[in-house]
């Protein structure tokens, strides 16, 4: 049991700690906010990559399955969000499209093309990739405009961290265990952003956020059991947040906003919850 | 003078008889020699799943040992008493298949934290080389995959016997184990607090195709 708690102390509290840090070192230096992110993002990449090692025994390469793909994708998404951070208009798009279907296909490629129809893969292909894509964009672009970034980061916070729990329950204990540690980041980055503010939320973070619990919700529905109806749910969850009056709304108390758009957030993961329970019933890992 | 008289007339039976015995001695001897050639030529074997078993044991905390089986394998073999050069064994693991005892746990085993049983259904193990240490013990060497992952391992085999099934077919059974080191196949999760080496009892009875 020792042996298991130094592996939580060193695989999840030191790098939890050490992103806490280092992002406060990061959101208090005197830099321009699109210059802040992209650093940001490259301490929850690195963090996340290093959790990922002490909790799987090392990174596999070349990756063989498709959970190994996982921190060459957060590093990936840091790569792309950096970019996306410096580009405009069609550019933007097109650098956000190769980064979904590049995710798409490192997951999917290992498990569907070969087993199943091809058209069946290509489909497959094609719909996560435009949810991909489609996700990062609503998160970053809608987000931006009616929520503030601690509000942003709160509900992906959440979502990661349930779905941690949920992929716990529906399976496969590593999964749950590296998708908390992406949520125990982005939830002290939400500590962070309560007390010291930035005016926006880059792109970086978002894209880290899709591509990553993205990626780590399609292991758990596919190689684990956790149900199809749960994983889409968490992946709506962060949506929750845009509920509600918009964030530059003149008036109203900011920790209430929070606090409700928290609790909707809550709402739509109680409801994944509830699909897991009926659809697949959990087991407990006491045996 | 009489029992001249009866050897005379025993003689052409006594030739009779001395020719029968020649003709069965030579009968015998082809038969025991066709036996040879016979056994001379390697067998092939198909494992019967119904008399068949395959196990694993794992320790657990440094306090016990986890047992558990595989309850869907298939196999197949090439057996030649005299020549272990034409012996050759090939197994496959439905890795989807395990049985602790425990539905919980064999979900759990099933998941990617241990076999991923969806992405790699199968463990496989094909010999490369059987060397015989005696008549009832050989060691085999071959190549284990497991997730995709390719290790050589060796594996002890013992000879229970051999002999007829219930409808009279020629059986033969064995009995093998082999120790691997399931972080070689990464499989990590939860070292070490459950063992790294996990030990496999393979219990065969074979069927002569």
């Amino acid at each position: 049991m020792g042996s298991l708690i130094g592996q939580g102390i060193v695989g999840i509290v030191l790098p939890a700690l050490l992103a806490l840090i280092l992002n406060g070192l990061v959101l208090r230096a005197a830099l321009a906010e699109s210059r802040k992110w992209p650093f940001i993002g490259l301490i929850i990449a690195g963090c996340f990559a290093f959790s990922y090692s002490v909790l799987l025994g090392g990174i596999a390469f070349p990756p063989r399955e498709a959970t190994h793909w996982l921190p060459f994708i957060a590093v990936g998404a840091v790569f792309f969000g950096t970019v996306l951070q410096f580009t405009n208009g069609l550019g933007r798009s097109v650098v956000r499209l190769i980064a979904a279907l590049a995710t798409a296909w490192t997951v999917l490629q290992l498990q569907i093309f070969g087993r199943w129809p091809l058209p069946i893969s290509v489909e497959w292909l094609v719909a996560v990739t435009l949810i991909l894509f489609a996700t990062s964009r609503l998160i970053e672009r809608a987000g931006g405009l009616r929520s503030t970034p601690t509000e942003i980061l709160l509900g992906m916070a959440l979502a990661a961290g349930f779905g941690g729990i949920a992929l716990f329950f529906g399976g496969s204990a590593v999964l749950g265990q590296i998708c908390n540690t992406f949520g125990l980041f982005l939830a002290g980055l939400t500590v962070l952003t309560f007390f010291l503010p930035p005016a926006q939320l880059g792109p970086v973070i978002p894209l880290i956020y899709v591509l990553v619990f993205g990626s780590l919700l399609l292991n758990g529905s596919l190689f684990s059991d956790l149900p199809w109806a749960t994983a889409g749910l968490l992946w709506l969850a962060p949506f929750g947040v845009l509920i509600g009056p918009p964030a530059n709304s003149p008036g109203g108390n900011r920790n209430l906003r929070l606090l409700l758009r928290g609790l909707i957030v809550l709402a739509i993961v109680g409801l994944a919850f509830v699909a897991l329970f009926l659809i697949s019933p959990p087991h407990g890992n006491e045996y | 003078m009489q029992f001249r008289r009866r050897l005379l007339l025993k003689q052409p039976l006594y030739k009779i008889a001395q020719l029968f015995m020649t003709v069965r001695s030579t009968l015998f001897c082809a038969l025991l020699t066709s036996a040879t050639l016979i056994s001379a030529k390697a067998d092939n074997y198909k494992i019967d799943p119904v008399h068949s078993a395959v196990l694993f044991k794992v320790g657990h905390f440094g306090v016990g040992n986890i047992y558990g089986r595989f309850d869907t394998f298939a196999g197949d073999f090439v057996f030649d008493a005299n020549d272990p050069a034409k012996d050759s064994v090939k197994l496959e693991i439905n890795t989807d298949s395990v049985d602790s005892n425990a539905p919980d746990r064999d979900k759990h085993l099933k998941s990617p934290d241990f076999l991923n049983a969806k992405q790699f259904p199968t463990a496989t193990f094909k010999s490369t080389a059987v060397k015989k240490v005696d008549d009832k013990n050989y060691e085999v060497t071959g190549d284990f995959t497991l997730r995709g992952i390719t290790k050589p391992v060796t594996v002890a085999v013992q000879v229970i016997g051999t002999g007829p099934g219930p409808k009279g077919e020629p059986r033969l059974g064995t009995e093998s184990t082999m120790t691997l080191k399931r972080s070689d196949f990464d499989v990590k999760a939860f070292l070490p607090a459950v063992n790294d080496e996990v030990q496999l009892r393979i219990a065969v009875e074979a069927i002569k195709q």
